[in-house]
């Protein structure tokens, strides 16, 4: 299932990366969320959604990052697993 | 009573059918007085929700004072805490539930609070009223949290805290349109300063009964038909509300099995159907609720918000680019924790002396008033002794809490967590294991404590096991003795001597043993994937004093009052095995050389200290013949390959009480009477002991080094026992502590000892 979505987000942009290979400072928008993440429920609770817009701060792990104008610290697994395109894209 | 009925006359006709259904249902009485004047008066529970760090507790405080109680929740470790207060004649019952982000429960506290709302909860019955608690400056996920909250059929009540901290950020949100487009009652208050404290505390009366008319969340599509049949679920049926079992139904195909019936094979695998045919028909279901609700966030706050806000990250960013920086920060955070460390370690130590001191004259003085006896000695020795044991822990228990809550309270610790989680993640523990660990050095019971901040179960099991290990400060007599007595102060380099290095390496020893339990139980009794870290980073802020000393005092209470009763009890235990049985001929024989030392010695200073030799061998005859005497004797077997006699045999018998004890013991066992680890009489006692059978010194280096291995990994604290069974719930994981503790003990002895024994035969 995670595979089709991954396609499905390549499609929509070339850019889609994970997470955890953007450089601090990127503004980023969120295209999907692994789900059989098992944290996926609380990153979307806390903002870390499909569609939204987040900063990298910093990119050691865990990475931090401004959600929403609140600081979320991640560690590099979770953030391998939830991919991204920079905001200009969308 | 007349009024009573009548206010609940007033919830029936203007609530909802099924809100007023499920009140009359919640409704509770409680008995005042007792006899034929009785009086009956309807309590209104309110539970306080909301997001960590949203000035929950703060505001809970304000609103209870020192009328509040903290317990545990019946069946877990989670605190509960509560307070009864009266208002315009009408009691409120208030209960300060965990912070939570939704109903997805990720830790044990979370899922508390999910069971409570969903009515799910068998010991506790639902609130009459949620007081949500949203933080003016960081709405978002206060304000997710309250869409979720609207939807389970209780009334919710808004309290906006924070705003002090809104308006230095030119925010402010406008409260007439927030009450009027939630549909929901709204106050601000400044918990703080006792600001709007009393309109709060009116509009609770009213709340409950309001009428109300949030916007819910409506499922669309194949998710829809896919939860109506979720909620076929056998259990359902018993669940309150609609709404509460549409979020159940959602949390079942979430995986979180939070109905016994979800675990049963059928019903699994028809969730599981109806997963596979969400993921096929609609892939985006599991974003569908949390993107609707912050699309109906977004725009409310877009016609709220008032003004433009500096981003609460950027601020906070600026401090963090030190205080987390991969170097400056982990020096800042070396310096906190060496405070931390130092006053946990010593400034405790004049009041652990005065608590000492002070059951000392307790001891002596309830002494002098009982004839000698088993009552004295059960009252002195067992209960006086065994309370003073508990009560000495209670200066490092509210230094380190008080440390604790000002860096919880400040955004500190959640930093020190994020800082360290990489480096403790080598090794199993998480992030938040670093402070339990670092707390460790003074004592395992605040440390075990406050494991309470690791969110999953296995992570905080884990670090439960480890911090045991962890050199704690009733070790530091034990090595100070042996350390004095057998290993010498040579020069090693720059003014370093042997003695320190082997103390040095006694800590090094500790928190490897630590480590390397927390790498196996990772991997063995305890493995499983990762937890995640995911977490939201608080605002740096200045700390609520009130705030700090009521948890400071009221997590003290909660240990003395439960750890505290089971040490007594094992306490006594200990004294009767140290006591009994009694040796009447032992005691007539001494009677006669104290006697006879009158008619030799005139009266004086020969003759006091005649006695008092007397006194000694009479206690060490005593211990020698005592249960305890005679377990150490039948121990000898067992520990002889690890160097030890019959004598140390009842040392470490006795020293489950307190490892310090060890040194006491021997002093008794050697007929020294009172001594602490600097006593010279003590030291040249041990070194002078000779094995009656072979003739040899019964204490060398290797005996001293094994014994100071033996306290490093034995789990010689039944105080420590006593936490783990009350932090587990459960006597799995104590007994299985002291099972692993005492086998890794004897087994690394037993080969330091034979292979040493048998290459350096010097040192034997």
């Amino acid at each position: 299932m995670s595979v089709s979505i991954r396609s499905r987000n390549l499609l929509k942009s070339t850019a889609s990366q994970s997470l955890s290979a953007r450089a601090a400072g990127d503004y980023l928008e969120v295209l999907s969320i692994d789900p059989e993440l098992s944290c996926a429920a609380r990153l979307r609770e806390l903002c870390i959604l499909e569609g939204q817009h987040i900063r990298l701060i910093r990119r050691h792990d865990p990475l931090l990052l401004d959600v929403s104008g609140s600081l979320v610290a991640i560690d590099l697994e979770t953030a391998a697993r939830i991919e991204v395109r920079d905001a200009s894209c969308s | 009573m007349q009024a009573a009925a009548e206010q609940e006359s007033t919830v029936q006709s203007s609530t909802t059918p099924e809100a007023a259904s499920s009140h009359s249902l919640r409704s509770r009485r409680i008995r005042l007085g007792s006899g034929s004047g009785e009086r009956e008066e309807q309590v209104l529970k309110v539970a306080l929700i909301g997001k960590p760090n949203s000035g929950k507790s703060t505001l809970f405080n304000a609103l209870t004072g020192m009328r509040q109680k903290v317990a545990n929740y019946p069946g877990v470790t989670v605190e509960k805490r509560e307070a009864v207060l009266t208002w315009k004649g009408r009691q409120i019952r208030l209960v300060d539930l965990p912070g939570t982000y939704s109903l997805n429960a990720v830790s044990e506290d979370e899922s508390l609070v999910r069971d409570l709302l969903l009515g799910l909860d068998k010991h506790e019955t639902r609130p009459d009223l949620l007081l949500l608690i949203v933080d003016a400056a960081n709405p978002e996920r206060c304000l997710f949290l309250a869409s979720q909250m609207a939807e389970l059929g209780i009334p919710v009540l808004l309290a906006l805290t924070m705003g002090d901290e809104a308006r230095r950020r030119g925010l402010a949100l406008d409260i007439s349109e927030l009450r009027s487009r939630l549909g929901a009652p709204v106050y601000e208050v400044c918990a703080p300063r006792g600001e709007g404290l009393k309109e709060l505390k009116d509009a609770l009366l009213s709340a409950a009964s309001a009428t109300q008319s949030m916007p819910a969340w409506s499922p669309a599509g194949v998710l829809a038909s896919v939860l109506e049949q979720a909620q076929q679920v056998p259990g359902m049926e018993s669940l309150p509300s609609a709404g509460a079992r549409r979020q159940a139904a959602l949390l079942l195909l979430q995986g979180q099995l939070i109905l016994p019936a979800a675990g049963e094979p059928a019903t699994a695998e028809k969730l599981q159907a109806l997963r596979q045919r969400l993921d096929a028909e609609q892939p985006q279901w599991r974003q569908n609720e949390a993107q609707w609700r912050y699309d109906w966030v977004h725009s409310l706050l877009a016609a709220v918000r008032q003004g433009q806000s500096a981003s609460q990250a950027r601020i906070s960013a600026v401090i963090d680019s030190v205080l987390t920086h991969p170097v400056y920060g982990l020096l800042v955070f070396a310096l906190v924790m060496a405070v931390l460390f130092q006053s946990i370690f010593s400034w405790a130590s004049p009041l652990m002396d005065l608590v000492d001191g002070g059951f000392a004259w307790l001891g002596s003085a309830v002494g002098s008033l009982l004839p000698e006896g088993p009552l004295r000695g059960l009252l002195v020795d067992g209960v006086i002794g065994g309370v003073g044991s508990v009560v000495i822990f209670l200066p490092q228990i509210l230094l380190l809490f008080l440390f604790i809550t000002i860096l919880e309270d400040s955004g500190y610790m959640a930093r020190a967590a994020f800082m360290m989680h990489k480096h403790m993640r080598r090794s199993g523990l998480h992030g938040r294991s670093f402070i339990p660990m670092l707390s460790g050095f003074a004592c395992a019971i605040p440390a075990i404590m406050a494991t309470r901040s690791i969110p999953d179960r296995r992570d905080r099991l884990v670090t439960m096991l480890a911090v045991p290990f962890i050199s704690c400060s009733a070790r530091l007599p034990v090595y100070a003795l042996m350390i004095a007595c057998f290993i010498p102060a040579l020069p090693i380099f720059a003014g370093f001597t042997l003695q320190g290095a082997v103390l040095w390496s006694a800590y090094i020893v500790s928190v490897l043993a630590a480590i390397v339990t927390a790498f196996l139980l990772r991997r063995t009794v305890l493995r499983g994937e990762n937890s995640p870290f995911v977490m939201e980073l608080p605002p740096y802020r200045l700390p609520n004093w009130r705030n700090v000393l009521m948890g400071m005092w009221e997590r003290g209470r909660l240990f003395l009052v439960q750890a505290g009763t089971v040490i007594l009890c094992l306490s006594i235990v200990l004294w009767f095995l140290t006591n009994y049985p009694k040796q009447p001929q032992i005691a007539a024989q001494y009677d006669q050389m104290r006697t006879d030392a009158a008619i030799i010695y005139e009266p004086g200073e020969q003759l006091d200290a005649r006695l008092e030799q007397l006194d000694q061998l009479q206690a060490a005859e005593e211990i020698k013949a005592s249960f305890a005497g005679r377990l150490g004797h039948a121990i000898e077997p067992l520990i002889k390959p690890l160097g030890f006699d019959w004598k140390i045999g009842i040392g470490l018998i006795a020293s489950f009480a307190a490892r310090e004890v060890l040194v006491s013991t021997l002093a008794i066992v050697y007929g020294v009477g009172e001594a602490d680890e600097s006593s010279q009489t003590l030291q040249d006692k041990l070194k002078q002991e000779v094995d009656p059978v072979s003739g040899k010194p019964v204490f060398n280096v290797l005996v001293a080094i094994n014994l100071m291995l033996f306290f490093i990994l034995a789990c010689q604290c039944m105080s420590t026992v006593a936490v783990v069974k009350r932090e587990t719930n459960s006597w799995k994981w104590p007994l299985f502590m002291v099972g692993y503790m005492t086998a890794v003990a004897y087994l690394v002895c037993l080969l330091v000892y034979q292979v040493a024994s048998r290459i350096w035969p010097g040192l034997a």
